[in-house]
């Protein structure tokens, strides 16, 4: 027993670690976009909440935050009409062609997103509809299906089999089955790819600095710009508004649930 | 009672709700139906498919533009040609983005799945349940805030009068200035690649037998040898796994270098950019698009292949 304990402090020390280089960075963004004065100071001095007023005064950061609405809820219409039934309709193929369907869909995730990003600047370039906020949207949505599928095949394998015949043996139709038990119990899985992809698509910044133009910038393509110029608290206070966002959604994700069951539970005894 | 029978002397007064799944019902009896349903694996995944399919076709494109000679000048495209290709494997600057890419993955990598082992096995053993929630926000906080915001905390973390000269003048150290540098890519980097890693872990440490630990240690093992010779040999395919997935994502990172390189240490997806849009040499850019996406497939099941090996061996 003496050696188990003995091990815990370097696997604490580096988890210590890693949680420090992951959320580090992020905490001084939020304590930045506080501060008073036009450059990040460390240690900080003073409060304000100026920068977060900025946001809405400044004509170009909230059209920038507008066209990121913009591109994200194209790209979660997109993720829900066509992701969805594909996760519905998945099960219902073959294992080995399943696999290859699966791979087929997770493309955008496997090719590496600058490629993806001039793929999508040629297409819609031949299409001519470059440079059209609504396509980069499409564009984000399709990089991002697997994150709406995932977590409603997930839901599926937590369901129980025995529901449909059960449906069934009470009178049930299938249609009714499908609409009435099916759909409901699927609904959280929805739910949180929905979420996801929509956290994704408005932080997105690869394929945005590559699709849209000066003149339709999205929120992060926006920040970038200024970055190259100064860090300043102002440009602070907008990334602050993704992580508030990202917070805000994680809370609901928790709530629905999965996340946690989907992590930590499975493949477990 | 009331309400059925109204329904049923006027059919008029059926609630709508009712009428339309009724209607649904009807066709999935009728002849259209079956056709629907035989269909349906088709119908369902097919928009999907068609979605995907306009990437497929944007990659197709990216090839076929890298395989066609291409005037600079007059932007006119030429006969087929691998003459793209021999252009820029003979480029000075894109044999070292080529060189600083696979370095600077490779060791990114490999930090990432050294540091995610122990981090999912105090995520996964911790007996608090808000420890484990606590890491588990922890994860998805560089993926959900985005690029942007991760690099800009980088960028003021590392940049002048920042934390890190803060603490560097409280010691009495000449404050390093990292931004631009392969460090600050790194770090970003690690940033990105550990929730990754530590995703497809988890499964395999959830899984680990702790009767086996337990075992050794009354046989005298050492922490570090129960953790070499009992933990690790149990987590190796898993660990290749990760190291695979990570060394693919590294690959193909450009707001890294872009933003904490500062454009000084650019990686392939940086120099493709520059290519496609600054030098406005687009067959060029594609034609590194293509290397790219081979490297990474090739390295990735490269890794895979080596973690089979050895558990081939070691089973002999």
């Amino acid at each position: 027993m003496k050696s188990v304990r003995a091990r815990i402090p370097v696997r604490h020390l580096l988890t210590s670690a890693g949680v420090v280089l992951l959320v580090g960075p992020t905490v001084i963004v939020l304590v930045a976009s506080v501060t008073v004065g036009r450059q990040i100071v460390f240690p900080p001095h003073g409060f304000t909440l100026d920068w977060y007023g900025e946001i809405v005064r400044d004509g170009p950061t909230w059209n920038a935050l507008l066209h990121s609405f913009h591109v994200a809820l194209v790209a979660v219409a997109v993720s829900l009409v066509c992701g969805v039934p594909a996760a519905f309709g998945l099960p219902k193929v073959g294992v080995g062609k399943r696999l290859v369907v699966i791979l087929a869909l997770s493309l955008g995730l496997s090719t590496p997103i600058i490629v993806s990003a001039f793929s999508f600047f040629e297409i819609f370039a031949q299409l001519g509809v470059y440079q059209h906020l609504t396509a980069v949207g499409v564009a984000i949505g399709i990089v991002n299906l697997p994150f709406m599928i995932w977590p409603i095949l997930s839901a599926m394998e937590d369901q129980d089999p025995e529901l449909p015949a059960a449906a069934a043996t009470l009178g049930a139709d299938p249609v009714e089955e499908f609409l009435f038990i099916r759909l409901p119990l699927m609904t959280p899985g929805i739910v949180t790819g929905a979420i996801i992809v929509f956290v994704l698509s408005i932080t997105d910044f690869v394929l945005s600095q590559v699709l849209t133009t000066s003149a339709n910038q999205t929120l992060p393509v926006f920040i970038y710009s200024g970055l190259r110029t100064s860090i300043s608290p102002g440009l602070g206070a907008a990334s602050a508004l993704f992580i508030g966002i990202a917070t805000l959604v994680f809370v609901v994700v928790l709530r629905i649930g999965g996340v946690e069951r989907f992590l930590l539970r499975r493949g477990g005894p | 009672m009331h309400t059925s029978q109204v329904a049923i002397g006027r059919p008029d007064h059926v609630p709508i709700r009712w009428r339309l799944v009724d209607g649904l019902i009807s066709i999935r009896r009728s002849a259209v139906g079956r056709r629907i349903r035989t269909a349906a694996p088709v119908l369902l995944i097919g928009p999907a498919l068609a979605l995907v399919g306009l990437l497929a076709a944007g990659i197709g494109f990216l090839a076929w533009a890298s395989l066609h000679s291409y005037d600079t000048f007059l932007g006119i495209q030429g006969k087929f040609s691998f003459g793209e290709y021999s252009a820029i494997v003979h480029d000075r600057q894109f044999q070292n983005d080529l060189v600083r890419t696979i370095t600077m993955a490779s060791i990114t990598a490999v930090i990432a799945v050294l540091l995610a082992i122990p981090f999912s096995l105090v995520m996964a053993r911790s007996r608090k349940r808000w420890t484990r929630l606590a890491l588990m926000v922890v994860i998805f906080v560089p993926y959900l805030t985005g690029d942007i915001t991760r690099t800009f905390g980088w960028l003021a973390v590392l940049g002048p009068r920042g934390p890190l000269t803060w603490i560097c003048e409280r010691l009495s150290i000449a404050p390093p200035d990292l931004v631009g540098t392969l460090w600050a890519i790194g770090l970003g980097a690690v940033q990105v690649l550990l929730p990754a890693a530590v995703v497809i872990l988890l499964p395999a440490v959830l899984r680990l037998d702790t009767e086996l630990e337990h075992a050794a240690s009354t046989l005298g093992a050492r922490p570090y040898r129960t953790f070499l010779h009992v933990i690790l040999p149990q987590l190796r395919s898993a660990a290749f796994g990760a190291l695979a997935a990570c060394w693919a994502l590294a690959m193909g990172d450009f707001a890294d270098p872009q933003i904490l390189g500062q454009g000084l240490k650019d990686y392939l997806a940086n120099f493709l950019q520059n290519r496609y849009l600054a030098i406005g040499n687009p067959p060029q850019g594609a034609a590194t698009g293509v290397i790219l996406i081979g490297l990474v497939t090739a390295g990735a099941g490269l890794i895979l292949v080596l973690g089979r090996l050895r558990l081939k061996r070691r089973a002999l």
